[in-house]
């Protein structure tokens, strides 16, 4: 559920504007923290993420790169290892492909192969998320990727309340983490407090509770969740919605928890659902919760397909309210 | 001879790793899952 300090406060932000505040507070708190990335600066992302960071810490702390994912990247695995705590933006997800030899390569592993003596404190802010009419090489949801990598820690903030608290403590990591956030869910507004305040990473939320089923949503498909629980309730059955939101560490603790509780669980994703982390989590739940199903742990990723342009075949690619709903009934009717 | 100073030192440095590496023991099998993570 929410926490205390998300249910109290009556200041309203976006998810674009949360995920700016906790930049600023920490790029305030801490001369290390520095942003670079294509267009960060005077354009303050195409999402406009990042709009008037530069006039405030200037363009030393707020560098525009050339168009190389790979070269800055490196340059911020380089700066990390020694002693800075840099923050490079990815614009698109899919861009990854170009930067994943220093992810996955360097930062990933430099802690292990010194024997402990190096630490890569970077955060990578990439996107996610189709439905944006955005085609094919810009609308992946590749979380996935990074999350089969030990040494990085992945996160995924499905609201501006977790997008704030989880970036503060992703710069405060001396780790290499990724933060995934969804292109549509920017202008997403939610409670946010102005305080200074971090949410541990492997620690899920309970965004509503419920008795019949799990609904195991990650990011944007959380709000998808939210909606199939109302959608549900109103043929009298009660949907627990869990986001966990972080893929590594992942509180398995809790979806276990939730699992033994209802006795079915559905897992949500936006990822490929081949080899992604709906059967990741899936798989957790099982192993965890088995004496306890009333039904297989059941999946819905996006489908096998490149993401298409067409709107009306986009739209066929995802999860949504209504299927994710239709599924958790039937699941329910087979119980009894 | 200014290389040559270089490159003996290095080689002097690299002997002396290889020669700790041999004498070191192997790791315990518990240390196989330490510093995955900082």
């Amino acid at each position: 559920m929410s926490t205390p300090d998300e249910a109290l406060t009556e200041r309203q932000l976006t998810m674009a504007e949360a995920v700016r505040e906790a930049l600023a507070q920490e790029m305030r708190r801490d001369p290390r923290v520095f942003l670079l990335g294509e267009d960060v600066a005077e354009a303050g992302t195409p999402f406009k993420v990042l709009s008037g960071l530069v006039k405030e810490f200037g363009p030393d702390r707020v560098m525009d790169t050339p168009i190389s994912e790979a070269g800055f990247t490196g340059i911020a695995v380089g700066a990390a290892m020694t002693g800075m705590r840099p923050v490079v933006d990815i614009m698109f997800g899919d861009f990854l492909f170009l930067a994943l030899d220093q992810i996955a390569n360097q930062a990933a592993k430099v802690h292990y192969m010194s024997g402990g003596k190096l630490r890569v404190p970077l955060v990578i802010r990439t996107t996610l998320g189709a439905t944006r009419r955005s085609a094919a090489q810009h609308s992946q949801s590749l979380h996935a990727l990074v999350s089969h990598i030990p040494g990085l820690k992945v996160a995924l903030p499905s609201t501006p309340y977790d997008a704030k608290g989880l970036m503060k403590t992703a710069i405060r990591d001396d780790n290499p983490v990724v933060i995934f956030e969804d292109k549509l869910s920017f202008t997403l507004k939610g409670a946010v407090p102005e305080d200074d305040y971090t949410i541990p990473f492997g620690q899920a939320d309970v965004k509503r509770q419920g008795d019949d089923i799990t609904l195991v949503a990650t990011s944007s498909m959380v709000q998808v969740a939210l909606a199939a629980a109302e959608l549900l309730a109103k043929q009298g059955i009660s949907a627990e919605v869990i986001d966990p939101r972080t893929m590594v560490p992942l509180d398995a603790e809790t979806l276990v928890a939730s699992a033994i509780k209802t006795g079915r669980a559905i897992v949500i994703d936006e990822g490929y659902q081949s080899y992604g982390v709906t059967a990741e989590i899936a798989s957790v739940i099982t192993d965890g919760a088995f004496y306890n199903l009333d039904a297989p742990v059941k999946r819905m990723g996006a489908m096998d397909v490149p993401v298409p342009f067409s709107p009306a075949l986009e739209d066929l690619t995802v999860p949504t309210a209504e299927k994710v709903a239709e599924l958790a009934i039937n699941l329910c009717r087979k119980r009894s | 001879v200014a290389f040559d100073s270089i490159e003996e030192a290095i080689r002097t440095q690299i002997i002396a790793g290889v020669r700790f590496a041999l004498e070191a023991p192997y790791p315990d099998a518990d240390e196989v899952s330490m510093h995955v993570y900082a």
